[in-house]
């Protein structure tokens, strides 16, 4: 996620994100929340690692926890 | 003889002994609730939409049941109110928004249903902030206020859950907790709230927030209600992908065990620190003495990812947010207040390499947590919030959302993790506002979060204090 600083830019991103014309208080506003989402976005990608999840074991545990614990899914039976 | 045995602030448990007794009927109870939101709602501002009828209507038929010998157990009368984000068969669910405020569902979100068929009686719909993540006066109601002071928030989002149960205004209520919005209401009010673990309570009915970390859960004045009402709620439900097909133990069974030898984990350097509030700080560490005395090992340990938890949230929220709004946001913008639909438009900015990312962060964060759990120690004790409250004027969607030693610093991590977390009650600040303990559990042993609660809660006087209303 780039760090836009001008607001044209900024608006024709808006554009093609296919959120449609807004006021200039509105797109005022969704700048704020972007610029705030860019600048965590930096400091993220410089803590990922590729050695984090090889791609190939990589599986989308995030999604649901419940796959990541087999220990418990190991004794699963019918819920109540 | 009703008015000297049902008193305000009474908890579920004793209300439920009174019934099963038939010591007062469900429909005394039910009448006596629904006089206090009369009395005191007009300015708390907690319900959105009072049930007096239906409520009365369910209370008759538990009247009715129980007379005939039926009496179902201990939620059976009991009247209790839900978040304006489940859906409730009959009963406009607005989710605090323009965008649905006429919005009637034609069935109940499975968590109410399961509370309702134990008996419950359902006393209304209470405040959220704007579809569980913006603001609470942007919508089509006024704010929630704290029922310990009004200039205070009830913080979020299940705001109106935390100051209905603050108030004695029902039993039970049911919130729901993405980065920890059942707990930060619950502590704000002073009473009990539990995130249990993700997949242990059915969300399907409940409107999404972010579906890898949304669940549902209780609100209560006590441990022990929590715990009976949570029994309730939990169990597998095929409709939601995420259900735990496991079974659902009977959560009061070893409250009052003990915890001799259990051991609890504090993470001094993420979890206390400089930046939080001293008398905060000062209340949990006399509540982790007194977890020593009963017998705890405290234990320190380090979960340095937990810094970068709240980064991660950020990104994964307003994506899965967007995702499920997108439609509505694009064809009927002016129906979302001005702060969610800037947050919810913020999330179709997000690149898909950073939602991934931020969850790859995310995982970082749950795997310090678990292994943790499982190599280190039984629960993890924490501050509930930083600070004891925050006022009205201060509890914006733009603080809440910037880096830091935000609102949620504590709640966040355990909601990425996925495992169960319980606030109670653990003292007051200096301006008079109750403090939190939030503790947290292995994935689906919300036992042992209960019986660590319990006996804390049992060598504590908090849960009896009560805000003057």
């Amino acid at each position: 996620m780039e760090i836009i600083q001008s607001i044209s830019a900024f608006e024709q991103r808006v554009t093609a994100a296919g959120l449609g014309p807004m006021d200039a208080a509105d797109l005022e506003r969704l700048k704020h929340y972007y610029d705030g989402a860019a600048t965590i976005s930096t400091r993220l990608f410089d803590l990922v690692r590729f050695d984090d999840e090889p791609a190939t074991t990589f599986h989308p545990g995030w999604i649901n926890p419940l796959l990541t614990w087999p220990e418990v899914i190991s004794s699963s039976s019918p819920g109540k | 003889m009703t008015d000297t045995l049902l008193k305000p602030f009474m908890t579920l448990a004793e209300t439920a002994e009174l019934i099963r007794t038939r010591s007062v009927s469900p429909v005394e109870v039910a009448e006596f609730h629904l006089d206090r939101i009369a009395k005191l709602d007009e300015s708390l501002h907690a319900f959105f939409t009072v049930t007096r009828d239906k409520a009365m209507e369910q209370a008759r038929e538990a009247e009715a049941e129980i007379l005939r010998g039926r009496y179902r157990g201990p939620l059976h009368g009991i009247p209790f109110s839900v978040k304006d984000m489940y859906m409730t068969a009959g009963v406009r669910t607005t989710t605090g928004s323009y965008a649905l405020a006429d919005w009637v569902p034609e069935f109940d979100a499975t968590a109410v249903r399961n509370v309702l068929d134990e008996g419950g009686v359902l006393l209304g719909k209470v405040a959220t902030l704007e579809c569980g993540t913006g603001a609470s006066d942007e919508g089509p109601f006024p704010s929630p206020t704290n029922p310990w002071n009004p200039a205070y928030s009830p913080a979020g989002s299940s705001n109106g859950s935390g100051a209905a149960i603050g108030a004695g205004l029902g039993l039970l209520s049911l919130g729901s907790d993405t980065g920890g919005s059942i707990r930060l209401p619950a502590a704000f009010a002073g009473v009990v709230g539990l995130r249990g673990t993700y997949g242990r309570v059915s969300r399907w009915g409940h409107i999404a927030l972010s579906w890898s970390q949304d669940v549902c859960g209780p609100i209560a004045r006590t441990v022990l209600d929590t715990a009976l009402a949570y029994s309730a709620m939990a169990g597998f439900d095929p409709r939601d992908p995420a259900s735990a097909n496991l079974p659902v133990p009977d959560f009061t069974e070893n409250l009052s065990a003990g915890v001799n030898g259990l051991r609890i984990g504090i993470d001094e350097n993420h979890f206390f620190s400089q930046e939080m509030d001293a008398d905060v700080k000062a209340a949990v560490w006399e509540a982790v003495e007194t977890l020593r005395r009963l017998g705890c090992v405290i234990k320190k340990i380090d979960l340095p990812s937990v810094a970068y938890a709240h980064d991660a949230q950020n990104l994964i929220h307003s994506s899965e947010t967007h995702a499920f709004h997108r439609k509505r946001i694009i064809s009927e913008p002016e129906k979302y207040g001005p702060t969610v639909r800037s947050y919810i438009r913020n999330g179709a900015l997000i690149p898909a390499y950073d939602y991934i990312n931020a969850q790859r962060i995310r995982n970082r964060v749950r795997s310090e947590i678990c292994r943790s759990l499982r190599d280190e120690v039984d629960v993890i004790a924490s501050p509930t919030a930083p600070r004891a409250g925050e006022k009205l004027t201060e509890f914006t969607t733009e603080k809440r959302m910037k880096p830091g030693i935000n609102l949620a610093h504590t709640t966040i991590p355990f909601s990425q993790a996925g495992v169960p977390a319980i606030s109670l009650p653990c003292g007051f600040s200096d301006y008079g506002m109750p403090i939190g303990l939030q503790l947290a559990g292995r994935a689906f042993d919300e036992a042992t979060v209960f019986r660590v609660a319990t006996a804390y809660e049992q060598a504590s006087p908090w849960h009896t204090s009560n805000p003057k209303l």
